[in-house]
């Protein structure tokens, strides 16, 4: 028999197998299917719904930018009287109608104001009988030959960027002036003209919204050249994404010492007075110190005071990450590396002898490096290394274009990677090292301010001051000494990708 | 075109009616593959679910021209076996631990029992002897194949599949021999 007899008679079997599901099956089913066909759709309208409305604010700024924004008139502009020079060189002459006549106390508002009985020298001819005005004179494009009767009283405060409101008043049928607004300040050299053509057409049958189609086909050119153009210009909108992330690098320098708490930024610094002073695994050199250093017993009986600590240079670099939660706050968080230093005085290097200290405790853990018998000969550099992790905010606090400030703030958690600062030891006087009685890790909170520089460039830096303050003690419970770094200094952020 | 095709058609079109005639016209089925590769009828019904809702959500890429019957099928083992490898009740026993090769059995009994009750031998077996019966045996896969799909080598697939082979014809031999007794018996 073949061997796969077995496997036939099974696949036979069980192909014919049918098992029925249960009622719950089908429902489940069903409900999933319906799911996925809401997600999908989602995922296909979202898209365009969002590109309309993308597409639709677009196509609403750009019809607020078409029309040039206006130039603030700032003082009160009289009609031009004979010289029409860039008005216009006709002969026709209207006469004036209340040169003055335009309010001044709305500083909001240019006004235009036209009596109804404004010269007629030219107005049957430029109307129709709707009283449109075929406006053959604006619409063909000739040159205005009339000298606006206008006054035009604008803006007394030049820092005023508010939208002037454009009334000119349009006498109706009844021979009332009516006044159209426009909100569009753009339109000014428009409704200037307006009040120009209003002149030479008959007043009585002008409406408003009529007097601006008749006025389209007038450029701007023809009535007031190139001046008033160039205060026409737009100024483009840039349609970009706001981008949310920022990563940088980072890098400062400044000045580091140690202080015994908080009081000390403000009074008299503990780096006067003695740091790491009494550390209680101290290597016993008692008995040998006076050996080593060729003193007699009653001077190494009686040490010197522990040297001053001495602010150092410090320096930190590294990279940032910062996201935007709003227009004025941000998150920030970084890595880097910190080099914090301070001097103090020391003897003379006897490291040279320190395999002839037979009794000094813990050496064999190989902790202390050196010794440095207490004497003010020397200046020692205590070097600190950290690798710092700086978690924090930033707050804009002002918006100005010209140099935007932020407030920083946060804490730094920070590694002690590696150090060459000596202890003091009290009962001989030395200063030796003991990376062991160090907390490595450090908790520091941090305050700044910062300006930002380029800030419409795609690389903006950030600039100003930082000042840092542990709070973890520098110290290990053990060495009963409350000793906390502090950090003052320049700090940059150099912006290099947006997103 | 066939009625298939009209009815993958409509499916595609979101017709709730027809979606539940695909249903119909293949839950049972599928029902006896998943059920034979589960330890449960929960579990089964559990898999047949994930299964028919892939099989709407790809019915797109089903080509007319293959059978709708081996394409939902092999949908179905697809899910199965992700089933298995994802539930932690079936991690452990699924584990192909032993890839010593065992002989092969010259035992091809005649199998006289219902589709069922084969199946729940099949399903007494682990579930690692058990997947690579299924696989081998009924689906038609290669050692290779299945090695690729489980993740194991060529050589414990076949040591695996006949492990569970020789097992299962002990106990259907067994399972013969009872019945026959129990034949006797009621004679």
């Amino acid at each position: 028999m073949p061997e796969n007899d077995f496997e036939k008679q099974v696949q036979q079997l069980f192909n014919e197998m049918r098992l029925k599901p249960s009622a719950e099956v089908w429902p489940k089913v069903n409900n999933r299917i319906r799911k996925e066909k809401r997600r999908k759709s989602t995922f296909i309208w979202l898209p365009l719904i969002l590109l309309l409305l993308g597409a639709g604010g677009y196509w609403l700024l750009q019809s607020n930018n078409s029309i040039p924004p206006s130039n603030p008139i700032t003082k009160t502009t009289p009609a031009p009287g004979n010289d029409n020079a860039d008005i216009s060189s006709g002969a026709e002459s209207i006469p004036k109608v209340n040169p003055g006549d335009i309010s001044k106390t709305n500083q909001q508002k240019i006004i235009i104001e036209v009596p109804p009985s404004a010269g007629n020298a030219d107005t049957g001819d430029n109307l129709n009988n709707d009283g449109s005005g075929s406006g053959s004179r604006a619409s063909k494009g000739q040159r205005n030959s009339v000298k606006p009767p206008v006054n035009i009283q604008a803006l007394d405060n030049t820092k005023q960027q508010a939208r002037p409101v454009v009334q000119l008043p349009v006498p109706d049928n009844a021979g009332n002036n009516k006044i159209f607004n426009s909100r569009n300040n753009n339109l000014l050299s428009k409704q200037l003209i307006a009040a120009q053509q209003s002149v030479e057409t008959r007043a009585s049958l002008l409406p408003g919204v009529k007097t601006e189609k008749i006025l389209n086909g007038i450029t701007n050119d023809n009535l007031f050249g190139n001046k008033l153009n160039a205060a026409a210009e737009t100024t483009p909108v840039k349609l970009t994404k706001k981008k949310v992330w920022e990563w940088g690098i980072s890098g400062g320098a400044g000045v580091s010492s140690v202080s015994e708490g908080l009081f000390d930024l403000f009074g008299s610094g503990s780096a006067d007075k003695a740091f790491l002073n009494a550390a209680p695994n101290a290597p016993n050199m008692s008995n040998n110190i006076g050996f080593l250093t060729g003193q007699n017993s009653l001077l190494a009986a009686l040490p010197p005071p522990a040297s001053t600590v001495k602010k150092g240079l410090a320096w930190q670099g590294g990279g940032f990450v910062k996201r935007k939660m709003n227009s004025r706050l941000a998150i920030t968080a970084g890595l880097g590396y910190s080099y914090y230093s301070t001097n103090r005085a020391v003897g003379n290097d006897i490291n040279n002898y320190r395999l002839s200290l037979g009794n000094t405790r813990n050496d064999a853990n190989a902790n202390y490096a050196g010794y440095y018998i207490g004497g003010q000969y020397i200046n020692y550099v205590n070097r600190y290394h950290f690798i710092e992790i700086p978690v924090g905010v930033q707050w804009q606090l002002s918006k100005s274009v010209k140099l935007p400030l932020q407030l920083n703030g946060g804490l730094s958690f920070s590694y002690l990677a590696n150090t060459t600062a000596v202890h003091y030891h009290p009962q001989t006087g030395s200063y030796y090292k003991d990376n062991a009685l160090f907390n490595k890790m450090q908790v520091g909170a941090y305050a700044g301010l910062s300006a930002k520089i380029f800030e419409k460039t795609q690389r903006p830096l950030y600039l100003g001051p930082v000042i840092q303050y542990n709070l973890t003690n520098l110290l290990k419970p053990s060495a009963n000494l409350s000793q906390h770094f502090m950090y003052a200094g320049l700090k940059a952020e150099w912006v290099l990708w947006k997103k | 075109m066939t009625d298939y095709q009209q009815l993958v058609k409509d499916c595609l079109k979101g017709k709730a009616t027809a979606q539940q005639k695909l249903y119909d016209l293949y839950a049972e089925q599928m029902l006896g593959i998943c059920y034979r590769y589960t330890k449960s009828l929960a579990d089964a019904e559990d898999v047949l679910q994930e299964g028919f809702v892939k099989v709407f959500k790809y019915l797109h890429q089903y080509r007319s021209d293959g059978e709708l019957g081996a394409w939902i099928r092999r949908i179905m083992v697809n899910t199965a076996i992700n089933y298995l490898k994802q539930n932690s009740k079936y991690q452990y026993d699924l584990s192909f631990t032993d890839p010593a090769l065992h002989p092969v059995s010259e035992d091809n009994p005649q199998v006289y029992m219902q589709a069922k009750e084969l199946a729940n031998l099949v399903r007494q077996l682990p579930t690692g002897y058990q997947t690579v019966f299924n696989m081998h045996a009924v689906e038609g896969y290669t050692h290779v194949e299945i090695g690729e799909i489980l993740g194991i080598n060529e050589g414990t697939s076949r040591s695996q599949y006949m492990r569970a082979r020789n097992l299962l014809i002990n106990w259907i031999e067994k399972h013969s021999v009872e019945s026959k007794l129990g034949l006797y018996a009621g004679k």
